[in-house]
């Protein structure tokens, strides 16, 4: 008898516990002639616990488990960011964290990316503001600035230090954490350049920041977009359309594809593009690169291995797609 | 007894087949004459059949829906909070935008004109090809507009109504269909200027609940009972019939209807949260494969 536990949050604050037990499988005898058939299965009947009380200011935005999947990390729409224990009754949070996520002009402020380990929680709101919160330590928090319009970020599960964020003009972006706080500075440092030397046909290449060790291949960057403090490695546009136009950038989502390395990011766009980057390849353009379905992506999980990625997009289709071709495998309409 | 499809003489056959026709006429009639001499000096019999006869229909063999409110306090507690808070809370009136899609016909702006006649304060506005619904909906926003009604056509008669709550409401798209004008309507009343009183019937899911809320929040708080006017929109089987009547009460049980105002039906097809966005999240859309049977309605 198998059972399956669904945590949900939702916008009155709420966070809800399914178990959904699978009912024991009768074995249904060849049914006779004249004899009356025999009762259907019983359905699985599901249950549902309720904590907290519905307040909208507590909206909840984020909800993941924390890297050993012991606690839950809430993180809610006044700034508040929780970790919950499960086991204990009416979701009462163990520590809690109040960040500030004010009003930008018309836009809120909203958290984007949310992970919880055993030491920290790191946060990142759509404004850039990345937080990396010690769990023990009230007051000691890092805030590092990652951009403008950040529409997703999310840690590598096994390297906790690898940080990759994509949103509205703004490319996938690999960052360190160790280097964006090595030197106990909060903001992360301007472009420095490290050695400029000019190719043979004039242009200047820039070498690579040191943390690349010298046997992978070297990607480059321009003069102009030097890797700042702390990222590794940052994405280039697509080439021109076929009417010479530049494509604009506008990603919604991304997801790490194998949890052993963070070679490769699967990106999603408005304009429903599907895109895979190989970050330790040296090619900053991604590898794939797919037009799937009409309508922009909205959220991205990773599917059975790193071979397959599954998205759903805003009119409630979900694909199913294979990241070495870039090949729908499957969808639910 | 011969079957009668082996006659092949085509006048005997006929012959045959209405003299059976007639016997099984006249065994039903037996039957019920019978039947009503025993019932009339017995009316209980008369009732433990009605009881046991109910005709089985689409809508009360309806497939159970997870999504039907049934007196549940959270869903009370989200629906104080919600975006018709300030309708249902504090009575805010109502003030409506109608307008239509680009390059409008003759009959988009007869049915405006009924629209406008519908809903009091409520503005038509012409659409101009120089702003977008963006636009549309930032200027309504700076104006005090709580609603926008977009009338869709195609092939010159409206077809949908788009149903935009604002400041950040939900948007709501339907299909409209089988619109009769108060004119092609046989003795239609005159409408007045009082403000009509509502009735919704059967919006029972979370969705339905969503939907009753905002045509309750298109239409005045208080209703003014001296004008005997009604607004009824009645959802059955997903789709949304509106009508509006003048009623006059002859005596305490029996009421006298007089047809005003248009008719039409809705159906809704997308819902989405916000105000309209072509590529924003849909919190419901219908698509053909959610047809799973003939019992299945969501609203």
């Amino acid at each position: 008898m198998s059972s399956q536990r669904f945590y949900t949050g939702d916008e009155q604050g709420l966070i809800k516990v399914v178990t959904i037990t699978e009912p024991l499988v009768v074995k249904v005898k060849r049914v006779r002639r004249n004899q009356p058939t025999p009762e259907a299965p019983a359905k699985p009947v599901p249950t549902v616990e309720t904590w907290g009380t519905p307040d909208r200011e507590r909206a909840v935005q984020l909800l993941c488990w924390d890297h050993d999947k012991k606690y839950l990390a809430v993180a809610r729409k006044n700034g508040l960011v929780q970790l919950i224990d499960p086991k204990e009754n009416g979701g009462t949070a163990l520590a809690e964290f109040r960040h500030t996520l004010g009003k930008e002009g018309k836009v809120d402020t909203v958290f984007v990316g949310l992970f919880a380990n055993s030491e920290s929680i790191i946060t990142c709101t759509n404004t850039g503001v990345l937080t990396v919160q010690s769990i023990q330590d009230a007051t000691q928090r890092k805030i590092a600035s990652v951009g403008q319009d950040i529409c997703r970020m999310r840690v590598h599960p096994r390297e906790h230090h690898i940080v990759a964020t994509a949103g509205k003009e703004q490319e996938c972006t690999l960052w360190d954490l160790n280097q964006i706080f090595q030197d106990g500075t909060d903001q992360p440092q301007p472009p420095t350049t490290n050695g400029k030397t000019t190719a043979s046909n004039g242009k200047s290449v820039t070498s690579t920041p040191a943390s690349k060790s010298s046997g992978t291949p070297q990607a480059r960057y321009k003069s102009k977009e030097i890797l700042a403090n702390g990222q590794i490695f940052k994405a280039k546009n697509v080439k021109n359309d076929h009417l010479d136009l530049r494509v604009p950038v506008w990603n919604t989502d991304l997801q790490f594809l194998s949890q052993y390395d963070y070679s490769r990011i699967a990106v999603g766009t408005r304009n429903h593009q599907i895109r895979v980057y190989d970050t330790k390849s040296g090619a900053r353009r991604p590898i794939v690169d797919k037009e799937i379905g009409d309508m922009p992506v909205v959220a991205f999980s990773n599917g059975k291995d790193a071979s397959e990625t599954v998205f759903s997009d805003t009119v409630t289709n979900v694909y199913s797609v294979d990241t070495l071709t870039g090949e729908v495998l499957g969808q639910y309409k | 007894m011969v079957e009668i499809n082996t006659i092949k003489n085509k006048l005997k056959r006929d012959e045959l087949y209405q003299k059976k026709k007639a016997s099984k006429a006249k065994e039903k009639r037996d039957r019920r004459t019978t039947l009503q001499k025993e019932e009339s000096s017995n009316p209980e019999k008369k009732e433990k059949r009605l009881a046991e006869n109910v005709p089985n229909t689409l809508e009360n063999t309806r497939e159970f829906d997870e999504t039907m409110v049934e007196e549940d306090a959270e869903v009370a507690a989200d629906e104080a909070t919600d975006e018709f808070a300030q309708y249902f809370q504090n009575g805010l009136t109502p003030k409506i935008l109608v307008t239509t899609s680009k390059g409008p016909s003759a009959a988009v702006y007869a049915f405006a004109t009924e629209l406008i006649d519908i809903f009091p304060n409520s503005h038509f506005v012409k659409r101009k090809n120089q702003f977008e619904m963006r636009h549309i909906i930032e200027f309504s926003k700076n104006r005090d507009f709580t609603d926008i009604m977009v009338i869709n056509e195609d092939r010159k008669e409206p077809n949908g109504v788009t149903l935009i709550h604002l400041p950040d409401g939900p948007t709501a798209h339907f299909k409209l269909s089988s619109i009769a004008l108060s004119k092609d309507i046989e003795g239609h009343g005159r409408t007045s200027s009082h403000k009509p009183e509502l009735i919704l019937n059967n919006f029972n899911t979370r969705l339905g609940h969503t939907i009753g809320r905002m045509f309750t929040a298109l239409f005045p708080h208080v209703p003014e009972f001296q004008g005997r006017q009604v607004a009824t929109l009645h959802n059955q089987r997903d789709f949304i019939f509106f009508r509006r009547h003048r009623y006059v009460f002859k005596n305490s049980k029996r009421v006298n209807l007089q047809e005003l105002g248009p008719r039409f039906t809705l159906k809704l097809k997308w819902l989405q949260k916000g105000t309209f966005d072509r590529k924003g999240e849909h919190e419901w859309m219908f698509k053909p494969e959610m047809e799973t049977s003939r019992r299945r309605f969501f609203l």
